[in-house]
């Protein structure tokens, strides 16, 4: 006898209730899809009186869940699928499958959308329809393929199960007995689950590729931190050294109750050093080193800058060190001009006096002078799509005192020295 | 004194993004003296630079970029007609031998075709700065002034302020001094004004398939490539003087202009001791003779008129090749027959052009050819469409060379949902919002003028607040009109004395063995290049075909020149609106006209033809016709001068003809200033030309002493017109080709059913709704049959009575090879089975076996037995599947179909689905119980009931139209199985009913009937959707 339970509706995500459910039935279960799973009941007639008290404590179980369900019972596997799948409530199919089946409509068969628009045409609507045509006719028309499903409308195939394995998870959780409030602390039980759950990994040979810090806080809510790693770690101490490093980034705003830690596995990296490639740093100790950086300038200034395919000036954005690693490729604007350009971060404000829209004396911090030579403007507008639309006209000038340097004006900001040529 | 001498236009398609009209009128606008246009690679813009540069007192200088083999574009000047005519061959040269929209020119090229050119050494994209890049900039130097000679090479300075092209410049100065050669400014113009260049970003954007946030430096670098007056380029050129003087002393070299064309039309070859004069005056006598029986004396002055018109404009030429393109179709029994103005000349219908006689119609020559007008006149060949029309064309190529003749372009401009898609993409909207603005560009005919873009994008949810919607707006709306590519014109042919590539450039088409001019008809027409229109009408290949199946079945040959006149029948028809496939007289709102029009002479139909055209219904001219022809109002002119103008349309101007004569005689315009003004009235990209001549004309009527009301009347009768008013030649020709399908349909309506269906899509309805009406004419129908069909529809005889057979061409997604396989088969020896089918036509594929299976077209495959449908489907599949060498020339045992036959329902949806069609009883019929019940009265009875009657309707929508003259109404038809009736739905019900109107194929109408003079039509109070059969047939919408 089997038990198929089938969620309608493809309520997501439910299925590892589902298993959970069947599980307390049965060992063997199979996950049929992500709203079916199907087990053998053929044990339970000594521990329940008849199928509908199975039924029923089955289905209390997941009302219990806030599920509302399907479950149809068969004497055969495909048979209870295909019933959970297409009645509502409880089914119970104790013999005469075929008729039982017999109004199914055939487009839930699992056939080529060719084989389908035959039936159609053939004006073969349901099971019924199906199961009664002629096999040997079916096979010369549709070939074998439909011939087995032909049977399954009619209730007659018997399968084993496909049993389904629980995966390996790398979890661990300690509930605290007195509320900590400093992050050291904290480490130290952290850094027992890491050094379990390192050794976990080691045994099993992966690393880690992600780590999920639960903090369970003394007000009920949760505070949880999540690093990606750049490279599959496995080493504890390192771990233990970036989690510290965030969670003094970032700290908890009250007390904790509780640790949880979660780790996602992924293969270990493997690499081979060439002779004549220069030594890289370690990567964990570059990712720490990263991480102590990323703490005192923080997130959103650290990166390898990449120049933007734009007219706008200076125009780049920090791309992040595991977008590098991961070989993206980074634009590089070849300069026209050969000569060394010292920029001024940010831009130093001036004040400039101005003849025939021509410069001719500039004052700013640290810089002031007759303009002897200036070229331009060089006129540069864009981005007039967005909301940081430009425009502005650059110059380069000599100044009376020896300094070559840029300055620019835009209508709205005025003018500015941009930086020195060297 | 600055000419700018490097400009783009839009029509370097994707390049530039301003018309040439906006660079010319720019430049006027500050007193630039001249302005050079050098699109890339064509001259599609060229002849509307020319017009407009001539408009503004501009001088307008030719030119192009060419595209070379290394990459770079050469900017080259037309200095004289000779340099006109090698940039016009070296363009040819290069896209006839390359793919459409490709082709480079190598040294050898512009070797060949330097003389007259003057070279610039260009842009960024020039020849020079592409060398300076590999540090040969003096050689490339050398090398072009070796191919166009030292004198005619410029080294081109742009500035636009920036770095790099300063750079170059730099080094572009010290290389042109090394060689003597003269410095030249340009600004490198690709758009009028500063604001233009968001667009020109947005174009390069489609130009190169990305999205503006990731076009990176494919954008412009600033807003500079605009056109620049004098002082401010003398002022960007202050350290090189010399470089802007030289602008108007290479200005002042550059003699060409397209007024100096050197077209030549082709001479018609005629027999020793004849000119052509003499010999179109002898084929005119020959002639007129024919048609002119007895041959008047009027005719005879009228066509001597012409002669000698003909004569002094040198055009005896041109009337002879359309007569021998005439003679030729002929010769191979292709119907043919001229269109448009040149039936009203009596030369054109005594050589057979056309087969209106302008004489007996009382037709106006000067609206076909003048003097004053100085341009060549135009004939329309109205030919089948389909192989016969290709042969005409072919034989045109075969006849002038294939560098004699082309076809004219037909210039694809941005519209509402391509300029929609374009800039949606462009700007990164999602593919929902894309499609939702695209339903909001105005598809309908009528539009609520109080409606603005703002509102509707409103109403559609889109915010005009948000800068990307309102930025997309505006540019949505500066694109729109801009040419997006060059594209095939259907019909017009241009033909030149010579080589027609040295006056227009010549690229291939799309269609293989298409050559196409790159001007437009108008272009075309504006620079006195004579245009042979071979336009394929359906219609004509619908007769064609009806003449050849009446010989075959009916025994009958009909000569479409000598149908009986005023046939009773024929008028009966038309007076009861049982024009369904009639040609011209057919829509609804033709149909709605014809029982209060109830023509009953040729001149009638003329009438119903030209009246039901935007013009005369929004110059309200249709219902004071309708009144005066019942009596029910007195037929007054406008004015007691006008009477022999307007008497014959009963005091209401109808033709344009009528337009050019009232402007003659109450303003005193002479013919070819009446032509003049029906041009400008037709020509919708000038308004200030329609205010120029409505001035002339009121200051012709006031010295006339036609003043006030009447005057405003006489000028809004004229106007409103003008633009979609039907000639009255055009009419007449019409009318004839109108006549003959109702003659046809009447008489033969077999052999006339069975073409128009052969010749689908055509005219107005589907072949659905032809099928039912001739149904109800009482044709009968065979469907598709293996073991008798053949790939068109077919008449067969039974019982003495014609049927007709429904072709394979039905078949929905049916090749014609295999049935062409099928018919040779089925003619060697009748198929058994399924099996022997599949077995003798192995192309045959799956999917046509089965659709046949569907249709019920192998029913009849055993001739000792009938199968049903689902039978041959059964046995279908297993036919189709291969058995390998050994068993297959095995027959298979029979065996009984399980399959239950199909139900009607089924039937219907299986030949709907099949074939589009069902010869089957009509999707009502099926519910005619219900409806019987529901109060719902048949279209046919709707005539018997009196104005002002409650009714219910209900049947299939079969047309959905709501015109841009009729304030918002929406007209429906709907189709029961005992006809048609028409519903009229106010603006406020369809607001109301907007998704049940639109969304269902099935409806049910009640309302107040409307019953005027046998037009019987129901104004629509409530409309609900009739839950009919899934089967939809096909609908007419909203075109």
């Amino acid at each position: 006898m089997f038990i198929s339970i089938h969620i309608p509706n493809q309520q997501a995500d439910c299925i590892d209730l589902l298993v959970e459910c069947a599980n307390a039935f049965s060992p063997h279960v199979e996950i049929t899809d992500k709203c079916t799973v199907v087990f053998n009941a053929s044990g339970l007639s000594t521990l329940y009186e008849g199928t509908k008290q199975i039924t029923g404590a089955i289905n209390q179980g997941l009302i219990r869940c806030g599920l509302s369900v399907n479950i149809a019972v068969a004497w055969n596997a495909e048979t209870a699928i295909l019933a959970a799948r297409n009645f509502s409530g409880v089914t119970i199919i104790s013999e005469r499958a075929a008729q039982a089946l017999a109004n199914i409509d055939v487009e839930t068969l699992p056939l080529a959308p060719e084989t389908h628009e035959i039936l159609d045409n053939w004006g073969i609507h349901t099971f019924k329809d199906f199961s009664e045509l002629p096999e040997t006719g079916v096979a010369e028309r549709l070939g074998a393929g439909a011939v087995e499903l032909q049977r399954l409308a009619r209730g007659n195939i018997d399968r084993p199960l496909f049993i389904s394995k629980a995966g390996i998870t790398y979890e661990d959780r300690v509930e605290l007995e007195d509320a900590i409030e400093l992050v050291d602390p904290l480490l130290f039980v952290l850094a027992r689950s890491l050094n379990k759950l390192c050794s976990k990994l080691d045994r099993h040979g992966m690393a880690a590729g992600r780590i999920e810090v639960q903090l369970d806080l003394a007000d009920g809510s949760r505070h949880d931190r999540v690093l990606t790693l750049p490279f599959p770690f496995r080493k504890s101490s390192a771990l233990l050294k970036l989690v510290r490093l965030d969670l003094m980034a970032h700290p908890p705003p009250i007390a904790v109750t509780a640790v949880g830690l979660l780790i996602s596995p992924v293969p270990p990296r493997r690499t081979q050093e060439g002779l004549y490639i220069p030594l890289a740093p370690e990567p964990e100790k570059l990712e720490l080193t990263l991480a102590r950086i990323r703490n005192l300038v923080g997130d959103d200034n650290l990166g390898v800058p990449q120049l933007l395919d734009t007219y706008r000036p200076d125009a780049f954005h920090l791309l992040s060190h595991e977008a590098l690693s991961r070989g993206q490729d980074i634009n590089r604007r070849v300069p026209v001009c050969q000569i060394a350009f010292k920029y001024f971060r940010p831009p130093r404000q001036a004040q400039v006096n101005e003849r025939g829209n021509r410069p001719v004396s500039v004052r700013a911090r640290g810089i002031r002078g007759k303009v002897i030579v200036a070229a331009g403007p060089w006129r540069t507008s864009g981005d007039w799509w967005t909301d940081s639309t430009w425009n502005r006209d650059e110059w380069d000038v000599a100044l009376s005192d020896g300094t070559i340097c840029r300055l620019y004006h835009e209508p709205s900001n005025g003018w500015f020295v941009e930086g020195i040529y060297d | 004194m600055y000419v700018e001498l490097h400009t783009r236009s839009a029509f370097s398609f994707l390049t530039g993004s301003s018309l040439p009209e906006d660079l010319v009128r720019t430049c006027a606008d500050l007193s630039i003296p001249a302005i050079a246009m050098l699109d890339r690679d064509n001259f599609s813009g060229a002849v509307r630079f020319h017009l407009a540069a001539q408009k503004s007192g501009v001088r307008a200088h030719i030119g192009a970029e060419i595209t070379s083999t290394d990459g770079s574009l050469y900017p080259l000047l037309a200095e004289s007609q000779k340099g006109y005519q090698n940039l016009c061959r070296l363009i040819s040269k290069i896209k006839l031998r390359a793919k459409k929209g490709e082709g480079a020119a190598t040294p050898e090229d512009f070797a060949e075709y330097a003389e007259g050119l003057i070279c610039l050494t260009g842009d960024e994209d020039g020849p020079l700065a592409h060398a300076l890049k590999t540090g040969k900039g003096s050689e490339c130097v050398k090398k072009l002034i070796s191919i166009f000679g030292k004198k005619n090479v410029y080294a081109e300075l742009q500035r636009h302020f920036n770095r790099e092209e300063e750079v170059r410049n730099q080094e572009v100065i010290s290389i042109a001094r090394s060689h003597g050669l003269p410095l030249l400014a340009t600004n490198g113009v690709s758009y009028a004004t500063p604001q233009a260049r968001e667009l020109q970003d947005v174009l390069t954007c489609v130009r190169h398939k990305v999205k503006i946030d990731s076009a990176g430096r494919l954008l412009a670098v600033n807003s500079e490539r605009f056109v620049k007056d004098s002082v401010e380029m003398a002022r960007v050129f202050g350290d090189l003087p010399e470089a802007i003087a030289n602008t108007t002393e290479l200005s002042s070299r550059l003699q060409f202009t397209l007024a100096d064309l050197g077209y030549q039309f082709p001479r018609y070859p005629v027999p020793p001791g004849e000119t052509m004069d003499s010999f179109l005056r002898k084929r005119t006598d020959e002639g007129a003779r024919r048609q002119y029986r007895p041959y008047s004396e009027r005719a005879r002055l009228q066509i001597e008129r012409e002669l000698v018109l003909i004569e002094k404009l040198e055009l005896a030429g041109y009337f002879l090749i359309v007569w021998d393109i005439v003679e030729f179709c002929r010769a191979r029994g292709i119907l043919v027959q001229g269109r448009g103005s040149a039936a009203n000349s009596a030369v054109c219908y005594s050589l057979g052009i056309t087969a209106v006689d302008p004489i007996a119609m009382d037709l106006l020559f000067e609206r076909f050819l003048s003097e004053e007008r100085g341009e060549w006149p135009d004939i329309d060949l109205d030919l089948p469409s389909g192989d016969d029309r290709e042969q005409a064309i072919q034989y045109v190529y075969q006849r002038y060379g294939e560098r004699g003749a082309a076809m004219t372009a037909n210039v694809i401009t941005y519209r509402g949902r391509s300029a929609v898609r374009d800039i949606g993409k462009v700007l990164d909207f999602g593919q929902d919002d894309i499609d939702r603005l695209s339903k909001l560009v105005p598809s309908w005919g009528w539009n609520d003028p109080e409606e603005t873009a703002a509102g509707r994008f409103s109403e559609a949810g889109f915010s005009i607040e948000n800068p990307k919607i309102s930025k997309f707006l505006q540019l949505y709306l500066n694109v729109l009109d801009l040419p997006r590519h060059l594209g095939q014109h259907s019909g017009g042919m241009v033909i030149c004395q010579g080589s027609l590539d040295s006056v227009v450039p010549l690229e291939p088409a799309t269609m293989p063995g298409r050559v196409i001019v790159q001007w437009d008809k108008d272009d075309c027409a504006n620079v006195g290049i004579v245009k042979v229109d071979l336009l394929g009408l359906g219609m004509m290949a619908a007769l064609r075909d009806t003449i050849n199946l009446i010989h075959d079945h009916y025994g009958e040959d009909v000569d479409l020149a000598h149908l009986p006149a005023d046939d009773p029948l024929v008028y009966q028809t038309l007076q009861r609106a049982d024009t369904i496939g009639l040609f011209q007289v057919e829509s609804r709102a033709q149909m709605s006209c014809l029982p209060r029009l109830w023509p009953t002479k040729f001149y009638d139909l003329v009438v119903q033809v030209a009246i039901i055209r935007p013009g005369p219904i929004v110059g309200q001219m249709l219902n004071p016709y309708l009144l005066r022809r019942q009596g029910r109002q007195k037929a007054e002119c406008l004015h007691p001068s006008l009477e022999p103008v307007l008497a014959r349309t009963l005091g209401v101007p109808i033709f344009q003809e009528q337009l050019l004569r009232m402007a003659m005689i109450v303003s005193g315009f002479s013919g070819g200033e009446a032509e003049e003004l029906r041009r400008a009235f037709g020509f919708k990209r000038a308004q200030s030309r329609m205010q120029d001549v409505e001035e002339k004309l009121r200051r012709g009527m006031n010295k006339n002493g036609i003043t006030g009301d009447v005057q405003d009347v006489i000028v809004k009768s004229i106007t409103s017109f003008a633009l979609y008013g039907f000639p009255e030649s055009h009419a007449a020709s019409f009318a004839l080709i109108a006549y003959a399908s109702a003659y046809l349909k009447c008489h033969y309506l077999a052999a006339f059913t069975a073409a128009i269906l052969n010749n689908q899509p055509m005219g107005f309805y589907s072949s659905s709704t032809l099928i039912k009406d001739a149904q109800r004419h009482g044709l009968r129908f065979k469907p598709v049959d293996i073991t008798r069909s053949d790939w068109p529809c077919t008449i067969e005889e039974y019982e003495g009575k014609r049927w007709l057979r429904l072709g394979f061409n039905y078949v929905r997604g049916m090749r014609r090879e295999p049935c062409e396989a099928i018919v040779y088969e089925r003619a060697r020896r009748p198929f058994q089975s399924i099996q022997d089918l599949t077995r003798r036509v192995p192309v045959l594929r799956k999917d046509e076996l089965r659709k046949l299976s569907q249709i019920g077209a192998l029913n009849f495959i055993q001739q000792e037995s009938r199968m049903h449908r689902r039978d041959a489907l059964w046995e279908s599949e297993r036919a189709m599947r291969k058995v390998g060498p050994l068993f297959e020339s095995m027959e298979q045992i029979d065996e009984l179909s399980p399959l239950a036959p199909m139900t009607d329902d089924e039937r219907l949806k299986a030949d709907v689905r099949g074939t589009g069609v069902t010869i089957g009883k009509h999707p009502i019929a099926y519910h005619r119980e219900r409806l019987n019940r529901l109060g719902v009265t048949p279209a046919n009875q709707l005539y018997a009931l009196r104005n002002g009657s409650y009714v219910r309707i209900a049947g299939c929508v079969i047309c959905r139209q709501r015109p841009g003259t009729a304030k918002g109404l929406l007209f429906m038809s709907i189709e029961d199985e005992t006809g048609i009736s028409n519903a009229i739905v106010m603006p406020d019900l369809f607001d109301e009913c907007r998704l049940t109107i639109l969304g269902n194929n099935y409806l049910f109408i009640e309302g107040m009937i409307q019953n005027m003079e046998g037009a019987v039509s129901i104004k629509a109070n409530r409309i609900s959707a009739l839950k009919a059969t899934e089967v939809s047939l096909p609908s007419h919408d909203f075109r």
